[in-house]
């Protein structure tokens, strides 16, 4: 009897844990759910912030096809037709799809950090710590909004360039791996911006970082091909992460759809935004230790 | 217009649509503290703009130091020295530095400005503070050493720009010391703007009130007080608002209605305080119930009041102490300055100052006036 | 002294005038000293007029290398000049952004309050400006030389470069005082800066004039600032030319002039 009664009780232990845990969920997704809507929000309320990320680098495009737009063909008629650095089709406006797609999405993605600094700064991120809010949530709230910038951006930049005549080789499978890899970028920068919010609190200190992402991505293999570097330079950019990643979606658009270089470029950003997250987590739990 | 250090005839300024400044007359005298007093965004700062020719009236003419301040802006800038809001100093800057590019700018050689420089620090007290950065000082110490840069090549004329906005009171009278001896002992001319009815009424031989772009009030502090007439009798309702217009109707034999806050009714006294027992009773046949009263003698906040129908701005923290006590008639000196305001309770006026209910405002008042 | 002013002193004890004509270029010399000394104080305001030439120079020479098989010789002597005349260029939007602090903070209003003639705030930001400009200038040089950089032109290529860089910083510091004077706040600032990347890249900042395509061709054909980086880059690819001089020289006066007008009528603007 007591045994039968003790089962009864640990069951109605378990349901009522699983209760628990399914309420904890839910409530953890409407958290996120309404701070990653705020964060989407805020940042389509502020032009200022998501049309520069898209607008400067149309302009860099639009400048740099002029400016470099007969090198890929010199360099392959220099070498009788069989150097091909800037792809088969030797068009610059190609090669330079992902790059501009990468910029975007970099500078777009410090807008996270620097709304999470501002939030700090006015005292909002208080409000929200002192809230039973889960510390994650506050978080990935913030990141959503970074994520889905990159996204659009990536659909943006796409329809611009195929607009113009580039092509992607890849097609429909190869077009999906790009937004993705964005999106996984922008919440790597974001997650760095974050964590450099959380440590400084301060919204300059976040936009201090800007030339630090400019110089990541110029010493890549971004803007011109690793190939026709030398010297340490090329070392350096070779061994870029971010140009693991560039040359893993610039192979969906400039050859065509491959398992292999698609895992690259969603893989490199994947691991860099999981570490970025543990950062910013690490960065949080430091700042409210100290609180 | 005449020869006097700062005149202006039908000065305005607009920016766009909107009047700041609209057609103000100003004739400063020689050697005289004039005070120009105004809540926020009243013109003080816009006047003071144009007079000290960084902005060009829109109508209008005025001349500082016998020069038109358009066609002789140059001229101008040489006779006048200027502290304006804020202290806007370079905080990278140290006070030694500031003072030889002030010396710099105003054309003075480089030994006369170092022994200048030496003279006006050591006089507003930052000699030992000259060689570290501004950023490192306090808010005092800033304004004197604007005060200081302001004098560095004897301007016959000073415009002081609400020069304590922001101090501490240790600060503020330090500074009014400083305004008292470039006035008394030098003779400098100095248009003062302030939004501290105190400050106008401690440091001004005359004042300007100013509201909307308007002047609205000119004269010595005790003629304008003088011109309010009777003393203000302040009456707290227990029953609030509700019972205001009854209120208004029993007080109405008394004298003319005064503007107060909500849940107050206010009257000016004629007959003084002698009939503060009369009012008690007419409230009370008409059944409304007295919650605190306090009469006071005529302020720079009721001549504020008279002119607008509205109180100026923050009055109730500043005029407390020293304005609004009670018993500060007579006390009050015929110019206005001097020891004048809060000069201590108990006047020849107003003896029972808070009458009925008592006041925490007068009790508060009393304890600031102590302190000072 | 007039009647009035004299009525005016009434009351005045033992003044003695220590006011007088503010000249030109003591307060200009005094300003520039204080530009001098701010960066000291306040360097995260002068360090990117030196970080950013010095990533350029590295970065365009290394990531354009490829360049040198289809456009130039060595990529290095091609961006050198390109970032000591950006470096420059920066530095007088530095003077811009300083008057901008300086406005909306209201120190501005004590130099305006100065009886000094206006052209003297105007001279003291310019002279700082070349004093500056030293900076990125012997930087980008130094790590081009180390880089690999050749000068066919021998000496006269940092006269040709230095020249190039004073003159556009010039040019920009008188733009960006009148952007200041105008906007009266450090809204100007985006404007500033991209006025520097227009006029540069919109030129033969990047590639020469022969290869560039289309719309960039053309605008760049007549940007002044062609001859202006033709100029900086005499003696550095090839030698140096008065053809390859004369140009840029042209160029720099008309735009000085024109930018310090813009900068004149826009201070004479804000105070009478």
């Amino acid at each position: 009897m007591a045994a039968v009664a003790a089962d009864a009780t640990g069951v109605a232990g378990a349901d009522a844990r699983a209760q628990r845990a399914t309420r904890g969920l839910r409530s953890a997704m409407a958290q996120v759910g309404a701070l990653s809507g705020r964060s989407v929000r805020n940042i389509w309320r502020q032009p200022q912030v998501w049309i520069p990320s898209i607008a400067f680098p149309l302009m860099f495009a639009a400048l740099n096809t002029a400016a470099l737009g007969r090198v890929p063909g010199q360099i392959a008629d220099q070498s009788g037709g069989t150097f091909h650095p800037f792809g088969p089709r030797d068009v610059y406006l190609d090669f330079l799809f992902v790059a501009t797609l990468t910029q975007g999405v970099l500078f777009g993605g410090l807008s996270g950090g620097s709304e999470l600094a501002q939030d700090i700064e006015s005292g909002f991120f208080d409000r929200l710590v002192t809230t039973p809010v889960r510390r994650a949530s506050i978080l990935v709230g913030r990141l959503a909004g970074s994520a889905v910038l990159g996204g659009v951006q990536a659909l943006v930049f796409m329809a611009v360039f195929l607009a113009f005549g580039a092509r992607v080789q890849g097609g429909l499978a190869g077009a999906v791996v790009l937004p993705l890899a964005a999106m996984l970028l922008a919440l790597t920068i974001g997650g760095l911006a974050c964590a450099m919010a959380i440590r400084t609190g301060s919204v300059e200190a976040v936009q201090g970082v800007f030339p630090l992402i400019f110089i990541t991505l110029f010493i890549s293999s971004a803007f011109f091909p690793t190939a026709l570097m030398t010297g340490w330079y090329r070392t350096v950019a070779t061994h870029n992460p971010l140009s693991t990643m560039i040359n893993g979606m610039r192979h969906q658009v400039l050859v065509g759809f491959d398992l292999a270089e698609a895992a690259k470029a969603v893989l490199v950003p994947g691991g860099l935004a999981t570490l970025a997250i543990v950062l910013c987590l690490v960065s949080l739990r430091a700042r409210l230790a100290q609180r | 217009m005449g020869d006097l250090p700062i005149e202006a005839s039908g000065l305005v300024r607009r920016f766009g649509d909107f009047v700041a400044v609209d057609r103000v007359d100003l004739a400063v005298r020689s050697g005289e503290v004039f005070g120009f007093l105004g809540p926020n965004g009243a013109g003080k700062s816009t006047t003071v703009r144009m007079l000290t020719t960084l902005l060009t009236p829109t109508e209008g003419t005025a001349r500082v130091a016998g020069y038109d301040v358009v066609r002789e802006a140059s001229k101008v800038r040489r006779a006048i020295g200027v502290a304006l809001q804020d202290a806007a100093i370079d905080p990278l800057m140290t006070g030694n530095e500031l003072l030889r590019l002030q010396a710099a700018l105003q054309g003075i050689p480089r030994s006369a400005a170092a022994r200048r420089g030496a003279e006006l620090l050591e006089r507003v007290g930052l000699t030992a503070a000259g060689d570290k950065r501004v950023g490192a000082y306090s808010g005092g110490m800033r304004r004197r050493l604007d005060l200081a840069l302001a004098l560095l090549h004897e301007p016959r004329v000073l415009f002081l720009d609400e020069p304590t906005t922001g101090l501490d009171p240790s600060s503020r009278l330090n500074l009014w010391e400083e305004v008292r001896y470039l006035n008394s002992e030098l003779g400098t001319t100095v248009l003062l703007t302030t939004q501290y009815l105190e400050e106008a009424d401690q440091l001004a031989e005359r004042i300007a009130i100013i509201d909307g772009g308007r002047i609205v009030r000119e004269g010595r502090s005790g003629d304008l007080k003088a011109e309010v007439g009777s003393p203000t009798l302040r009456i707290e309702l227990a029953d609030g608002d509700g019972v205001a217009a009854q209120a208004e109707a029993a007080l109405a034999p008394f004298g003319e209605a005064r503007p107060c806050e909500a849940g107050f009714v206010a009257v000016g006294l004629s007959g003084g305080a002698a009939r503060m027992a009369e009012v008690v009773r007419a409230l009370d046949e008409v059944g409304v119930t007295v919650a605190g009263m306090e009469l006071h003698n005529p302020t720079l906040d009721d001549v504020f009041a008279d002119a607008t129908g509205r109180r100026l701005e923050g009055a109730a923290e500043d005029t407390g102490p020293d304005e609004a006590g009670p018993g500060t008639m007579g006390s009050d000196g015929s110019d206005g300055r001097g020891s004048g305001a809060g000069a201590g309770p108990g006047g020849d006026g107003a003896g029972p100052g808070a009458g009925v209910g008592g006041s925490a405002a007068a009790v508060s008042a009393g304890r600031r006036r102590g302190r000072r | 002294m007039t009647d009035a002013a004299a009525v005016a002193d009434v009351g005045r004890q033992d003044h003695g005038d220590l006011t007088g004509d503010a000249r030109v270029w003591p307060v200009a010399a005094q300003l520039a000293r204080r530009s001098i000394v701010l960066i000291t104080r306040l360097p995260s305001a002068f360090i990117p007029s030196v970080v950013f030439p010095l990533f350029l120079v590295i970065a365009f020479s290394g990531s354009f290398d490829g360049l040198s098989r289809v456009a130039f010789d060595n990529a290095m002597s091609w961006y050198a000049p390109l970032a000591v005349i950006q470096g420059c260029a920066f530095v007088g939007v530095g003077a811009g952004f300083a008057a901008s602090r300086e406005i909306e903070s209201g120190f501005y209003d004590r130099l305006l309050l100065a009886p000094t003639p206006a052209v003297s705030l105007l001279a003291g930001p310019a002279l700082a400006t070349a004093l500056r400009s030293i900076v990125p200038f012997t930087i980008v040089i130094v790590v081009a030389l180390i880089g690999g950089a050749a000068t066919p032109g021998g000496p006269l290529a940092l006269a040709t470069v230095f020249v190039a860089g004073l003159g556009t910083a010039l040019v920009h510091t008188f733009w960006c005082l009148g952007l200041a004077y105008r906007f009266k706040s450090q809204r100007a600032a985006p404007v500033m800066q991209i006025g520097v990347f227009l006029t540069n890249f919109l030129a033969t900042a990047q590639v020469p004039l022969g290869l560039m395509t289309g719309w960039l061709h053309t605008v760049a054909r007549f940007n002044p600032m062609t001859n202006v980086f033709r100029l900086g880059r005499a003696g550095w690819i090839g030698e140096v030319t008065w053809g390859d001089c004369w140009g840029g020289l042209l160029a720099l006066a008309v735009f000085i002039a024109l930018s310090f007008w813009f900068a004149r009528r826009g201070l004479t603007k804000m105070v009478p």
